[in-house]
């Protein structure tokens, strides 16, 4: 390791989390049999399930869009609908610093509660923690997801095929950059794209589309997780700028800032790698659905490479290089 | 409003007209443009200019990054601050640069008391919350120069006893001037930043096709302002009558911001200021005015530091004014990354190195 505390930048999604995660991985050998996807897929009696985990922490705990309840429902279901799975129990522990309110965490509780009965999953166990005032910041959420996978053929960042079509489901970087313009005091029109995806994916699997690859775009924003599709699945990706869809809100408020919304994290969003020539009725089957009706074709994946990278044809017709983010981008001064 | 400027057919347009203009110039070399503004060289690259017109136009950045401009003297003058237990408030960019010892993050990591601030007066209700003797790092142009003065205003009508400023801020012209003097001959023309211009408007920069013949152009930061602001310039270039032409008249205005300007001449006067690259440099520094003395950090704590030299082989204080480019440094992208910088230029993400490395550029 280069330095020898972590820092924040450890939990940024880009190249700092990965230095992190290879430290972890080789001190954890080959007890761990899933690299680099979101959940890890196991066969039991012929079929295949998913299961995955993740911690939320965020701050604000409430924001336009949603709090941290919604959120840890949300993400840990699209992280089981990025393998194509079909969600069915979470697990759910909350850990509360001493002195939270009651009324702050009924309205946590009423939105995993509110957001589990759009769909017909179930929380299979739970546990609360109690922590010393000061000891952690207000409240913590870790949730664990157990679903079926649908996918006949797996869906993995390491599918991506020369040729493919990228699809995302709607705008990007509004998680991001509405968390960012609150902590700095200007949210004016902006809203977390909070949501969870796993419907969408249901249906397109069930409408037969040869799903190769599958990211919600969480930290890092779509930027970052092309980069790790290229990497992982060694194939070069073009964007095209003019296609990707960014709210202006976003980008007024990316702009202020002087941070890049391709950057920015998405929490209701995915981006789908599938063959060109079910690249349209991909699009014909989510646009009526009002969480996807910004769907957009947005690249496609170039040739096999040794050297992936990902492309960005700009507004003005060049084509620059979009690069994994190496630190967390921090609002300019000038 | 914002895609007419980025999403536009015009844009080819201008591509066009810029391309044929170039082309009757029958140039030797690629044309050297100045952009003097952080965030003109990240949308120079982040919209594919530079790798559009790669062998004929060279973009320079200038002195346009406020935490690049920062000394290293000034940087250890920040970090004595934070050692001797004094809440350091600043801007994001601000922590990572390295001074000649350590940076306010490996302070943060000792258990040093800093506050990451975007609005300046975000600083007054943190001194209004604690007992600490807080102490706000100013750094910036004239576009933030504005409010640091209006962050020293109301700490003095609220007679706020413990904040006190750092001021690092520096002001635009001078430096131009100081750059051209040592520079002569390389720079054929300024993209002058859009956003300082809003605050000064576009008299101060006359003296620069006045007294160097070298035309200047206003812009934006969208694909089609700065496609409006390149071939001002080439068009000035060809016709050899250097002016300074606002090509972002929807926020610039000749005057710039009378209110901001008395704001900013009410609260501070010129004072002689270090630059990263360039030294000292009189009258480019702002320092608070006498009546305001009291919230002065130089006034009030015993600064002194040791200046010491910066580290060996960064050339930050080269590529700021415009004499080298960060693709010359045998630092960058091998010992000098993003997540290691040992420059500023790298540090913030207005500085041409993190930029050259974020964007990819060969």
């Amino acid at each position: 390791m280069s330095s020898d505390t972590i820092l924040l930048s450890h939990g940024s999604g880009g190249k700092k989390s990965q230095e992190l995660l290879k430290f972890i991985y080789e001190i954890l050998g080959d007890v761990v049999i899933n690299h680099g996807e979101d959940s890890g897929v196991i066969s039991i009696d012929m079929s295949c399930y998913a299961m995955t985990t993740d911690s939320y922490t965020i701050d604000p705990i409430f924001f336009p869009g949603g709090n941290i309840g919604k959120l840890a429902v949300c993400g840990t279901l699209n992280d089981l609908a990025m393998v194509g799975a079909v969600p069915e129990f979470i697990t759910l522990s909350l850990m509360i610093e001493e002195g939270f309110s009651f009324a702050d965490l009924e309205s946590i509780v009423r939105s995993i509660s509110s957001e589990l009965k759009k769909t017909s999953v179930k929380i299979i166990a739970g546990d609360t923690k109690i922590i010393s005032r000061g000891k952690i910041d207000k409240i913590f959420i870790n949730t664990a997801g157990f679903g079926k996978v649908i996918a006949t053929n797996a869906i993995s960042s390491i599918n991506a095929q020369p040729g493919d079509s990228v699809i995302v489901t709607g705008s990007v970087g509004d998680h991001g950059s509405s968390i960012m313009a609150y902590r700095n005091g200007f949210s004016e029109g902006l809203r977390s794209d909070c949501a969870n995806v796993a419907p969408l994916i249901q249906v397109l699997i069930e409408a037969g589309i040869d799903v190769h690859t599958l990211r919600d775009p969480t930290r890092g924003g779509l930027a970052s997780i092309m980069n790790e599709i290229a990497e992982s699945s060694g194939v070069s990706i073009e964007l095209y700028e003019e296609k990707i869809p960014i709210r202006d809100s976003v980008n007024g408020v990316c702009d202020a800032l002087g941070i890049d919304p391709l950057y920015m994290a998405c929490e209701g969003r995915a981006a789908i790698f599938v063959p060109e020539d079910q690249a349209k009725k991909v699009i014909e089957i989510l646009s009526d659905n009002e969480l996807a009706k910004d769907v957009a074709i947005v690249g496609f994946v170039k040739e096999k490479s040794e050297k992936p990278k990902v492309y960005l044809r700009t507004y003005i017709g060049a084509r620059r290089i979009l690069p994994l983010l190496s630190r967390e981008q921090t609002p300019r001064i000038c | 409003m914002r895609q007419d400027f980025r999403n536009n057919p015009k844009i080819k347009q201008l591509l066009l007209k810029i391309t044929s203009d170039l082309t009757t110039l029958e140039l030797e070399r690629p044309l050297n443009l100045m952009e003097v503004c952080g965030t003109h060289t990240v949308s120079l690259l982040k919209f594919g200019f530079r790798h559009y017109f790669k062998d004929r136009i060279k973009f320079l950045s200038g002195p346009g990054c406020p935490v690049c401009v920062t000394s290293v003297h000034d940087i250890d003058k920040t970090i004595s601050l934070a050692k001797k237990g004094y809440r350091i408030v600043t801007f994001g960019d601000l922590i990572k640069v390295p001074g000649s010892e350590s940076s306010l993050e490996k302070e943060i990591a000792k258990g040093a008391k800093v506050d990451v601030v975007y609005n300046p007066l975000d600083t007054l209700r943190i001194a209004e919350q604690t007992k600490d003797e807080i102490v706000f790092i100013a750094v910036g142009f004239e576009t933030t120069i504005p409010v640091i003065a209006g962050l020293v205003l109301d700490a003095y009508s609220k007679s706020i006893k413990n904040l006190t400023v750092l001021s690092l801020v520096k002001t635009m012209p001078k430096v131009l001037r100081f750059l051209l003097d040592n520079l002569s001959g390389k720079i054929d023309g300024f993209i002058m930043p859009g956003h300082v211009s809003v605050i000064i408007g576009s008299e101060p920069y006359k003296f620069i096709p006045e007294d160097f013949n070298i035309p200047c152009t206003i812009s934006g930061f969208e694909p089609v302002d700065l496609g409006l602001g390149i071939e001002s310039l080439v068009r000035q270039i060809r016709a050899n009558k250097p002016i300074v032409d606002n090509r972002y008249t929807r926020m610039v205005k000749k005057e710039g911001n009378p209110a901001a300007k008395h704001l900013i001449e009410s609260v501070f006067e010129p004072s002689i200021v270090s630059w990263r690259g360039f030294g000292k440099i009189e009258g480019s520094g702002l320092t608070l005015r006498d009546e305001f003395e009291d919230f002065d950090a130089e006034e009030k704590f015993d600064i002194q530091v040791t200046e010491k030299v910066e580290q060996g082989g960064c050339i930050c204080g080269d590529i700021i004014s415009g004499k080298q480019s960060p693709l010359d440094c045998t630092l960058f992208r091998t010992a000098c990354t993003p997540e290691h910088p040992i420059g500023p230029c790298m540090v913030s993400f207005e500085g041409a190195c993190s930029a050259f490395y974020k964007y990819g550029e060969k």
